[in-house]
C-alpha cells in the first residue's frame, strides 16, 4: 500500500503560545508511567528498524489531538474519561503514535478496537494465559523495509539566500497544518546569526508529502523587547531569543 | 499491581531496575496478576499500549524483547553522558573548541551514541552570556546525553510558555538561578533540527581539579540552563 499524503485537518491546531501565562512551574519531578516509557521505547525502536520515519508526523498528529480538544470534535478513540481534561504528555503521545501507524498501514483502528475490548475482556474476567487474539490476523511483513513513506527530494531545493548579520523579517501568517515556527515570532523582525545546514522540510515530512524540499535553516536572533513590546521585563531589555527558521519563513529587511 | 512506575528519579542514577512481576518476554495481556479496573486512568493506558504493542509483535515488526533492550538502554542514557563532555570541556581547551564547533564529532570522541540528533549545538556560558534552553513548540532535549525523558517541568506549558517571555523571573522564581543584570540572557528555543546543551560556567575553587572529580558538579538543569554548576562545598 502506498502513503497517501496527509492534508491539514480543519481542526489542526497549531502550537499555541500564552504570553501572558503565570502558570507556576512545578519544580519536583513527576513520576513517569511505565506506558510513557513504553510507547516511546516502541516508537523509537521502530524508528531505529528505519520502519517509522522522522518525528514530525507524530508531531503533526499531536496537534490534530489538540485541534480535537480545542474543538470538542472527539473521535471514536479518545475514551469519554479523558474528554473533561486534556491528555497529558504521555497519553497525547500514545494516541498521536496510534494515528501515524494507522496512516503508515502498520496497524487499523479495528485491530486496535478489537485487541482493547479483548485485553479488557481478560482483565475482567481472569483470563487463560494461552488465550490469544484469535480474531486478530497477523498481516505478513513487507520485506522488512517497512518503512513505506520514503519521499522524492523537490528539485527546486536552493541555495542559501541570507548571510550572517541579514535583518529578516518572519512571514505574518502561518499556513494551516504542522509548522517549525512558533507563532509568537510571525512578524517579528531578527537578524541572521548563522546558517545551520539545509534539512528536509518537516512541514513536508509531517504530513507525508511525495515530494520534500531541502531546506535552508538559519539560527536567527531576536531581542526582546521586538519580540515582546510593551511586555517585555524591564530586566530582559537587553536580552535575545534565539531560533532556528527555515528560509521560505523568512523575508529579506533592508 | 506491579509498579509501572520506575523511572531514572535521579539524575546519576544509572541502575536499572525492572518492575517486579514484569516479565518483558512475554505480551502483556497474559501476565499473571489481576488489572486494576480500566477506569483507571493509568490502568488504561497502560492497557493501550500494551495493547498496540501486541499488535505489533503479532505482525512481527519486534520482539518483545527488543522493547525491553531499548527501555534498559534508554534508562542508561543519563545527564552523566553531559557531564562528562561538560567536565573534558572545562579542562581540555583544544576539546572544547572541538565540541563547539560540532558537537556530534566531539560525542564521538567520548563514544557517546548521537545518531538520533540531526546536528548538535553546544553553547558556552561565560561571564558575559547565559543561555538557557527550551523548546515552545513540544519538548525537544538531547536526549541521547541528557536522557529519553526530560524532566516534567522542560515539558510544562508553564516553562514553555514562560521562560521566552521572562527567563530572569523564571530562573530567580522557580530554580533561584539569578543571574546579574550586566549578563545577557539568551534563551535557545529549540524548535528544528539542532538540539543544545549548555557547557555551565566552571565553579570557583576548582582550579587544578582532576575530570572525575568535576563531573559531579555538572547537574542536568546547569546543561539546561536554569541553574548553576555546583559550587565545591555547597548542597
Amino acid at each position: 500500500m502506498s502513503i497517501q499524503e496527509v492534508p491539514a485537518k480543519p481542526y489542526h491546531q497549531h502550537i499555541p503560545h500564552d504570553s501572558d501565562s503565570g502558570e507556576p512551574i512545578c519544580t519536583e519531578e513527576e513520576t513517569l508511567g511505565f506506558f510513557e516509557k513504553q510507547i516511546t521505547s516502541i516508537h523509537n525502536l521502530m524508528r531505529a528498524k528505519n520502519q517509522l520515519p522522522s518525528f514530525d508526523s507524530v508531531r503533526r498528529a499531536a496537534e490534530e489531538v489538540d485541534g480535537r480538544f480545542a474543538a470538542k470534535n472527539f473521535s471514536p478513540e479518545i475514551p469519554p474519561f479523558l474528554q473533561g481534561r486534556l491528555p497529558a504528555y504521555g497519553e497525547r503521545r500514545i494516541l498521536a503514535v496510534e494515528t501515524v501507524l494507522c496512516e503508515l498501514n502498520y496497524l487499523t483502528r479495528e485491530e486496535l478496537r478489537q485487541g482493547f475490548e479483548q485485553a479488557r475482556a481478560e482483565a475482567t474476567n481472569v483470563p487463560d494465559a494461552n488465550d490469544q487474539a484469535a480474531e486478530i490476523t497477523p498481516h505478513p511483513i513487507n520485506e522488512r523495509g517497512e518503512n513505506t513513506y520514503t519521499p522524492r527530494l523537490d528539485q527546486h531545493s536552493h541555495c542559501p539566500q541570507y548571510q550572517p548579520g541579514d535583518l529578516v523579517q518572519v512571514l505574518t501568517h502561518a499556513q494551516p497544518g504542522h509548522i517549525r515556527t512558533p507563532v509568537y515570532l510571525l512578524g517579528k523582525k531578527g537578524r541572521i546569526t548563522h546558517l545551520q545546514g539545509c534539512f528536509l522540510n518537516p512541514e513536508d515530512l509531517a504530513h507525508f508529502k511525495p515530494t520534500v524540499l531541502q531546506l535552508p535553516l538559519y539560527l536567527v536572533e531576536f531581542d526582546m523587547l521586538e519580540v515582546w513590546g510593551d511586555r517585555c521585563p524591564k530586566r530582559s531589555q537587553n536580552d535575545k531569543i534565539r531560533v532556528e527558521i527555515y528560509e521560505p519563513w523568512l523575508t529579506a529587511l533592508t | 499491581m506491579s509498579n509501572r512506575q520506575v523511572q531514572n528519579q535521579f539524575p546519576f542514577y544509572q541502575e536499572m531496575k525492572t518492575p517486579a512481576n514484569h516479565n518483558p518476554e512475554s505480551p502483556r495481556l497474559d501476565h499473571d496478576h489481576s488489572h486494576a479496573p480500566v477506569n483507571d486512568d493509568e490502568a488504561y493506558w497502560t492497557q493501550r499500549t500494551n495493547v498496540i504493542q501486541m499488535l505489533l509483535e503479532q505482525k512481527g515488526y519486534f520482539t518483545a524483547a527488543e522493547v525491553r533492550q531499548e527501555i534498559e538502554r534508554q534508562d542508561s542514557v543519563t545527564p552523566m553522558l553531559g557531564a562528562r563532555l561538560v567536565a573534558r570541556a572545562w579542562i581540555d581547551p583544544g576539546f572544547k573548541t572541538r565540541l563547539l564547533a560540532d558537537g556530534k564529532v566531539a560525542c564521538r570522541e567520548m563514544e557517546i551514541d548521537t545518531v538520533e540528533i540531526n546536528r548538535l549545538e553546544v553553547v558556552e556560558n561565560t561571564p558575559s552570556v547565559h543561555h538557557v534552553v527550551v523548546c515552545t513548540l513540544c519538548s525537544c532535549y538531547p536526549r541521547a546525553i541528557l536522557g529519553y525523558h526530560p524532566p516534567s517541568w522542560y515539558k510544562s506549558t508553564a516553562y514553555r510558555h514562560r521562560v521566552v517571555v521572562d527567563p530572569r523571573g523564571v530562573l530567580e522564581d522557580e530554580f533561584g538561578t539569578i543571574v546579574a543584570d550586566d549578563v545577557e540572557i539568551r534563551v535557545m528555543d529549540s524548535t528544528a533540527d539542532t538540539r543544545y546543551l549548555v557547557i555551565p560556567v566552571r565553579p570557583e575553587g576548582t582550579e587544578g581539579w582532576e575530570e572525575e572529580a568535576l563531573v559531579p558538579l555538572v547537574t542536568r538543569d546547569s546543561m539546561i540552563g536554569v541553574a548553576f554548576a555546583q559550587t565545591p562545598g555547597a548542597d
